[in-house]
């Protein structure tokens, strides 16, 4: 094990790796090697990752094998960037200064695909005392708002995009990434946290404007314990609305959990009992709210556990 | 990059011993790459040399093997579907992947494949079509061109995709097109299917062989020859022991007039994978070419081609069509393509 941090190296020395033998970056449990040719990834690398382990002479078993090269088809086309996994990407390949974007959602990737032993949710996930707050949502529903908000003001960052669920013990496995913002909620987080430490925005990219804020140091302070689930809350964002809020079932909820999960096919019954017996004592809600604020305070008084 | 090393490991599980962990990066990089995860890690299984895998790897391979078996699990449950949908008096006679599925062949284990392959006699085909229309597997939406070149030439149907499962079954009327050099009537094969379930068959052993080799020359995708190799490999070892069941297999395919095609192709598989390597076999220029193609295709990332795979992929069409269809069809294809490319990036720029 090693102590070297990103923050510790320079951008030039990030850029060296990148273009040469590659980066090592240690994600939770997961150790990528990134390598790339677009001298666009080592500032936001640097900024967002910074409190990472990284090894700057790649040596052991890595999970990644990660490759973000810039090719171009004809002299009169853009240059474009192209996502590698070991001679696979999910992704087409995309206007060149889209690469660190498309480095996050490659990276996303991996983790869903390499986690497919557990129980994969398309699902943002904090945690406060010991337990879980896992808020599924649909694109536009805020969830990465809430969940960057939620980060910002103490609690753990568990993931932003991946709540990875155990398949023997029902706990929350923690893989904390930067958070992503897109669109207006940019600037709300700006506004709210002006203190936060996040890229500038990219634009035009499939998902709007989009930027990136550094994993909360506190998130990364504090190790990646995995914990139970406590509460399971479906945000809906409708603007101009008042906040409202509704119990739900516990079978309501794992319906729809099972519907935001990416392996059902491949766990078959046996994701289905665990995952029911993951939120055998979570309490479970729909929310629909019109401004962060409101749905921030409501949190904070309903998904308390007690210490 | 070559795949040796992987190669070694699918030959002769005990060398794990010495792999170390940076070597893993470039067996996995390239388990990856040939779509051979699952079939490393129940080769591993096999030799019982699971248990001392690094806990980092081991979570990989075990995790390809899961896939491998719940997609198994899928595709025959598929199948059954397939075989209540068709006619029964309709004789529905699996191919590869599926085939060997069913028959519960070494090589099915760990192996996954996406399309469902069935064999049905020509004039029944409509039938059959009709019937899986009718539970939800829809044809391919393709331009006339691309339709009338499966229609006229090929010996499949383009593939049919279930509306809600998005499974495919690939329909075929015979191994090889018609109007390809090697072409082998379906009637011979016929003769000798044999049912495994109700109403479901597969080729004979022998034919099954002789398929997986013809397939893995005609498909020109050296990217799933290493694969395709494994396969061809992992059943001789199986059902054809001895030097008579060579013999054997042999004389079946000059039967069929394949026989120096299917020389090459299981010449290609022992020299890569066969522990002993069978002496004095001959070795041509093809079967050089497919080992080479099959060794080479897996190096740095979507650097495309090689001579060894160029040379595989012009043998193939050559083995499919005439040349007076295969000219004018490339010629065409050519100019489809540089169209369309000029579409797409106006479309992602």
């Amino acid at each position: 094990m090693n102590d070297l941090r990103m923050g510790d190296l320079s951008s030039l020395d990030i850029e060296q790796r990148l273009r040469g033998n590659g980066l090592g970056l240690h994600v939770a449990s997961f150790r990528c090697l990134v390598r790339s040719d677009t001298g666009l990834l080592s500032a936001p690398l640097r900024q967002l990752y910074q409190d990472y382990p990284v090894d700057t002479d790649p040596s052991g078993f890595y999970d990644f094998n990660i490759r973000l090269l810039k090719s171009r088809s004809n002299f009169w086309n853009k240059s474009v960037v192209q996502f590698d996994w070991d001679g696979s990407s999910p992704f087409p390949t995309l206007p060149f200064e889209q690469a660190h974007p498309l480095f996050e959602w490659g990276l996303n990737w991996c983790v869903a695909t390499a986690s497919g032993q557990h129980t994969v949710i398309h699902s943002a996930v904090v945690e406060r005392n010991g337990h879980a707050l896992v808020l599924p949502g649909k694109p536009g529903s805020g969830k990465s708002t809430l969940c960057a908000a939620l980060a910002l003001g103490g609690w753990r960052l568990l993931s932003d995009e991946l709540t990875i669920v155990s398949q023997s013990d029902g706990l929350v496995q923690a893989v904390p990434r930067p958070i992503s913002l897109k669109g207006t909620s940019i600037d709300l987080i700006r506004r709210q946290f002006p203190e936060v430490d996040m890229t500038e925005a990219i634009q035009n990219t499939h998902k709007g404007s989009i930027a990136y804020a550094r994993t909360p140091s506190t998130t990364m302070a504090s190790g990646n314990l995995p914990v139970p689930i406590g509460y399971v809350v479906f945000p809906r964002f409708k603007a101009g609305s008042e906040l409202v809020f509704e119990p739900l079932s516990r079978a309501a909820a794992l319906v729809e959990l099972m519907r935001n999960t990416f392996n059902v096919g491949l766990l078959g019954s046996t994701g289905f009992e665990s995952l029911a017996s993951a939120i055998a004592n979570a309490k479970c809600y729909a929310v629909e709210y019109g401004d962060l604020s409101s749905i921030l305070q409501w949190v904070d008084t309903t998904c308390h556990h007690p210490d | 990059m070559s795949s040796s090393r992987l190669v070694e490991l699918l030959r002769f599980p005990k060398s794990m011993t010495s792999v170390s962990d940076v070597q893993w990066n470039e067996i996995i990089e390239q388990g990856r790459k040939t779509h051979l995860m699952g079939q490393l890690a129940a080769s591993l299984q096999r030799g019982e040399m699971l248990g001392n895998i690094p806990l980092a790897v081991k979570r990989h391979l075990e995790l390809a093997a899961l896939t491998a078996t719940r997609r198994s699990e899928s595709a025959l449950w598929e199948i059954a579907t397939i075989r209540r949908a068709v006619d029964p008096k309709i004789s529905l006679v699996l191919l590869k992947g599926g085939a060997y599925l069913a028959c519960a062949d070494d090589n099915a284990v760990g192996r996954t494949f996406s399309d469902i392959d069935i064999l049905v006699r020509r004039h029944e085909l409509p039938a059959v079509e009709a019937d899986l229309m009718s539970v939800g597997w829809k044809p391919s939406r393709m331009n006339k061109y691309d339709l009338g070149y499966y229609r006229n030439w090929m010996h499949e149907v383009p593939p049919m995709e279930h509306v809600r499962r998005h499974t495919v079954v690939d329909l075929h009327h015979a191994i090889n097109p018609p109007v390809s050099r090697f072409h082998i009537n379906p009637d011979k094969l016929f003769e000798h299917i044999e049912e495994v379930r109700p109403g479901v068959f597969v080729l004979s052993v022998t034919d099954r062989i002789i398929h997986c080799a013809l397939h893995l020359l005609q498909e020109g995708d050296s990217k799933k020859l290493m694969r395709d190799l494994f396969d061809l490999h992992l059943l001789l070892r199986q059902h054809f022991v001895t030097v008579s069941s060579i013999e054997q297999l042999l004389h079946r395919a000059r039967e069929l007039k394949v026989d120096r095609l299917i020389g090459n192709a299981i010449g290609a598989a022992q020299a890569l994978f066969a522990v002993e390597a069978r002496k004095n076999e001959r070795s041509g220029w093809l079967q050089s070419c497919v080992e080479r193609a099959a060794r080479e295709a897996n190096g740095k990332a979507m650097v495309s081609g090689n001579k060894a795979s160029s040379v595989m992929l012009a043998y193939s069409h050559w083995m499919k069509l005439p040349l007076y269809i295969l000219v004018p069809h490339l010629v065409r294809k050519g100019f489809m393509r540089m169209t369309t490319d000029k579409d797409f990036n106006v479309r992602v720029a």
